[in-house]
Order: C-alpha cells, then sequence, then structure tokens
C-alpha cells in the first residue's frame, strides 16, 4: 500500500517535474509555426529522458548516492570543475526562466509588468523552500501541476487530424524556415532533458531514502511520469498548431501564447492559461532551486537536505538563497522571459555531453552497482543518446547564430 | 577532410539570411501579429479575455509593426515591392492604433467595425508573403 501510493506520488511528480517554461515555450513555437511537424523530437526527447531519469534513480538507490556527488568522486574535482560551472551558469538561467514564467503568470492577472513581479516571486519562492520539508515542496507543487492536463482535454476539444498528429511522430524535412524548424527540435529536446532533473530527481531518491527494494517504483515512475508530462505537452503542441497554426499566428511573444485556450474553453481559458503556467514554473523553478543547491552541496562535500532545518544545512539553504537572488534580477531586468528561455533551452541541448558522458560510465561502475549495472540494452540505449548529445552540441550554437 | 566538411557545415548553418529572406520573414511576422490583433479583438469583444490584456497584446503589435517597418526599410530588395509592404505596414499600424484607442475607451463596435480593416490588411500582406517568396526561390 505504502509502495502504491510512493508510485501515484512519483508519478505526479514525474508529470509535474517534466512540464515547465520550456516546454511551453518551446511546445507554442513549434505548434504555431510547424504543426504537428516536430512532434517526434518530443517523442524522441522523452524517450532518452526515461532511459536517463531511471538510471539516475537506480544509481540513487543502489549506491545511496546522488549524481553530482558520485561524479566528483569518480572523477576527481580536476575533471568535474569545468562542467560543474557551466552546470551551475545553466541552472541560474533555467531558474531566472522559470522565475520569469511565475512573473508573466501574474502579469497576465494583474497587468502589472513581469519585470516588476521578479523580485517579490522571488522571496515567495525562498520563502516556501525556506519553510516547507521536500516533501510538501514535491507533492504540493505535483498534485497543482495537474491542471496543466487542460492542453490535453483542449487538444480533444479541437478534434486534430490523427493521421497528421501520427504522421509528425517521424521526421521529416521542413517545407521552409529550416532554421527556425531544426533550432525548434534541438530547443524541445533542450527543454525534456533539462539538467537540473537528473540532479533532483536521484537527490530526491536519496532524500526519499531509496534502496534496491524500490527499483520497480523507480521504472514505474520515470516510465509514466515522463510519459504522462510528455502526452500533456504533445497536447500543447497540438492545440497552439489547432489554434495559431492555421491563423499564421507565430508565437513570438508570450502574450500571443495566452491566446492559446480562449477557444477551447471561451470563458475561462485566458485564466486557466495563467494559472497553468504559474504552478508549473513554481514546480519547475523549486526543483531548478534545490537541484543548484544540491549541486553545489554535493560537489563541496557540504551537509544537505531539504528536509533538515535550514540551521542544521546553513550552506545549502545559502546556495539556493544566493541562487534564487541572482536568478531574480534576470526577469527583474526586464530580460522577455520567451528570449531567455529559447537560449537556456538551446543551451542545456548544447550541454547535454557533460550529463550523459558521465552517465555512461557511472552506470557501468560494477563496484558500486553490481548486479544493478547497466546491461547491453541500456548501454546501446544511452550510447545512441550520447551520439544524440553530441550532434546538439554541434549543431545548437551555429543554429542560433543563424537564427538569431 | 573530415574536419573540412564540420567547418564547412558550420559556416552554411552560420551563414546569414540573404535580405531577400529577411524581407519574407518580415512579411510573414506583420502577418503573424496582425492575426493576433484580429484574434485578441475577438476574445474581447467575445469577454473572453480581459480589456487590461487585449490593450497589452495591441499595443505590442503596433510596437513591432513600427520596428518591422523600420527593418524593410533598410533592406536592399525590390524597390517597387518594398514600397508596397512599407505602405501596407504604414496603414495596418494606423488600423492597429485606430483598435487600441478602441479598446481604451472600451469601445466593442468601435472594434468590431475595425476587424474587416485588420483582415483585409492581412490577405494584402499574405499576398505581398507570396510574391516574395516567390521571388526568393
Amino acid at each position: 500500500m505504502k509502495k502504491a501510493v510512493q508510485i501515484a506520488l512519483g508519478v505526479l511528480t514525474g508529470i509535474g517535474g517534466f512540464f515547465d517554461i520550456g516546454n511551453l515555450v518551446t511546445g507554442a513555437q513549434a505548434g504555431a509555426q510547424f504543426r504537428f511537424q516536430l512532434l517526434w523530437s518530443l517523442a524522441l526527447g522523452t524517450l532518452m529522458v526515461i532511459l536517463l531519469v531511471e538510471m539516475s534513480g537506480r544509481f540513487a538507490a543502489v549506491s545511496k548516492k546522488a549524481l553530482p556527488e558520485a561524479v566528483r568522486e569518480h572523477f576527481g574535482v580536476r575533471v568535474w570543475a569545468i562542467p560543474f560551472v557551466v552546470l551551475i551558469v545553466l541552472h541560474i538561467l533555467t531558474l531566472g526562466a522559470e522565475i520569469g514564467g511565475i512573473a508573466f503568470a501574474l502579469q497576465l492577472v494583474t497587468s502589472v509588468p513581469f519585470a516588476a513581479w521578479a523580485m517579490p516571486v522571488g522571496v515567495l519562492m525562498w520563502l516556501f523552500l525556506w519553510r516547507a520539508t521536500f516533501n510538501a515542496i514535491e507533492y504540493s507543487t505535483s498534485i497543482l501541476g495537474m491542471v496543466a492536463l487542460c492542453f490535453i482535454f483542449a487538444s480533444c476539444a479541437h478534434n486534430p487530424p490523427r493521421h497528421e498528429m501520427l504522421a509528425g511522430l517521424l521526421p521529416s524535412l521542413p517545407k521552409n524556415d529550416a532554421v527556425q524548424y531544426w533550432l525548434l527540435a534541438v530547443s524541445i529536446m533542450g527543454a525534456v532533458l533539462a539538467p537540473y532533473m537528473f540532479y533532483f530527481y536521484s537527490s530526491g531518491a536519496v532524500e526519499d531514502e531509496w534502496d534496491a527494494t524500490y527499483l520497480g517504483v523507480n521504472r514505474i515512475v520515470s516510465v509514466m511520469g515522463m510519459g504522462f508530462g510528455a502526452v500533456i505537452t504533445a497536447g500543447l503542441i497540438i492545440v497552439c498548431a489547432m489554434v495559431f497554426q492555421s491563423k499564421g499566428i507565430r508565437v513570438d511573444s508570450v502574450n500571443q501564447a495566452a491566446l492559446a485556450l480562449t477557444e477551447a474553453f471561451p470563458f475561462w481559458g485566458y485564466g486557466l492559461f495563467a494559472i497553468t503556467v504559474g504552478v508549473a514554473c513554481t514546480g519547475a523553478a523549486c526543483e531548478v532551486g534545490l537541484s543548484l543547491a544540491y549541486t553545489v552541496s554535493q560537489t563541496f562535500g557540504w551537509r544537505w537536505g531539504e528536509s533538515l532545518d535550514p540551521g542544521k544545512d546553513a550552506r545549502f539553504s545559502m546556495t539556493y538563497t544566493v541562487g534564487i537572488l541572482v536568478a531574480a534580477l534576470i526577469p527583474a531586468l526586464g530580460v522577455d522571459p520567451l528570449k531567455l528561455t529559447m537560449l537556456t533551452m538551446a543551451l542545456n541541448a548544447t550541454l547535454l555531453p557533460i550529463v550523459t558522458i558521465p552517465f555512461l560510465m557511472l552506470m557501468n561502475d560494477r563496484r558500486t552497482l553490481r548486479d544493478k549495472a547497466n546491461g547491453i540494452f541500456a548501454n546501446v540505449g544511452t550510447a545512441l543518446i550520447v551520439l544524440i548529445s553530441f550532434v546538439l552540441f554541434v549543431v545548437t550554437i551555429p543554429l542560433l547564430i543563424r537564427a538569431s | 577532410m573530415k574536419l573540412r566538411h564540420a567547418l564547412a557545415a558550420c559556416l552554411v548553418l552560420t551563414a546569414c539570411a540573404s535580405d531577400s529572406q529577411k524581407f519574407s520573414d518580415s512579411l510573414d511576422t506583420t502577418r503573424s501579429w496582425l492575426a493576433s490583433v484580429h484574434m485578441v479583438s475577438r476574445a474581447w469583444i467575445g469577454n473572453r479575455v480581459p480589456v487590461r490584456f487585449a490593450r497589452q497584446l495591441v499595443d505590442e503589435a503596433t510596437s513591432q509593426l513600427e520596428r518591422t517597418g523600420q527593418s524593410i526599410a533598410s533592406l536592399d530588395v525590390d524597390q517597387a515591392e518594398r514600397s508596397e509592404a512599407l505602405d501596407e505596414l504604414t496603414r495596418a499600424t494606423q488600423a492597429t492604433r485606430f483598435i487600441l484607442a478602441a479598446l481604451e475607451r472600451r469601445d466593442v463596435h468601435g472594434v468590431d467595425a475595425a476587424l474587416p480593416a485588420i483582415a483585409a490588411h492581412i490577405t494584402r500582406v499574405d499576398s505581398l508573403s507570396s510574391r516574395a517568396q516567390a521571388s526568393t526561390q
């Protein structure tokens, strides 16, 4: 019974963790400009994230160590130093984008500019992380995150052509605007494969005191949580395709995206969109803030744990405090949340090898994982992911330059 | 040899878009913003979005149309096509300003009356865009 509840809550967390500002922005732009043609990118990213999340959970359950700690121990401080700095910058940018998303949702509701909301949002978020325990944060944001299911209902209400949607699951070449097409394909994968998710998930498994008996739970949670999260994102792409693409609207601004649900839900679509963005970004912002603190604390060997009183792990708490403050400054200075998100998601994709290569090596360490190390199937899957990561690493920066 | 191929691929990917491509992109942007103004105006008339949001979006669209006009003016494309596009943009911007003023007065009839003009601008921008794309290819 206890495991069943944990599976249910874990799946909810998976869904909540999957859907954030990155998926919202990239999905809305992809649907508006290329209809269902980029669904393949979401499907590919989802298969990759399921494999990686399952492995990060398995590693934590068997070794009782979270990923940053394990990477530092296995590869040494010198090897880990540069990826660590890059990941911290990426965490701050992602956190800035998520805080920008919450501020934008508040702008929709109040008409007060998002820049004015950024610092108050940062303070409230810090207060929430300071006061709440890990489980309270995890479960409250995940359960509220179910509001994102509205995209699935809205996509059904538009009655999209099924054969065209299925065709979108296979990669195809764009008829026009090839640069934007490939940049969006890369950014969708960057949004799905955000590094913070793996660090948060493995650290969460250690906080929840997972052991080898949780491997089944881990497998179900990673497949179902990420799978349902992807279905919600697919719903968003479909809604934006049906609403915007037929009218020739490209989502170049977050304000345009706010019209997405007004046709499926005429009287409450606008408010529902604002709530969905606010809740999804709040959940993700908490996860990114904690992931930042986990990564820094584990790298320096500090005491860490969101379930501990902040006085008992002061450096851990100080890390997310400073992180939130710095990240909130980005939207507070007026940086457009949509542009910040697109840049961050593209960088996520570029830096994927930093996450995937240590995975491949750690998951084959039989001294630590014994019979739970990767088998042939998982290794082939991870090798393919590493290969795709390198392709993304090579093409993303040129695409960004060309698109700008 | 492989390195040479990789460098060539990077150069192709980072190569700047031509002015005719930028012209075509600008027309697509114009169409997108005009369609957004049309959609949000209809949504406001149908009481589906608050007036403050509608005003914000139409104001943003007006600024973007002005910016696109400045960008088109600096492009090295066929002079007749460029003049036609700039004239169309000027008239379209006037129409969005008219909607903005009507929204500020909360004048439902005023907004409703301006919608056919926006639809006509969208059609004309579409036609310009098709011609621009044909000349790009």
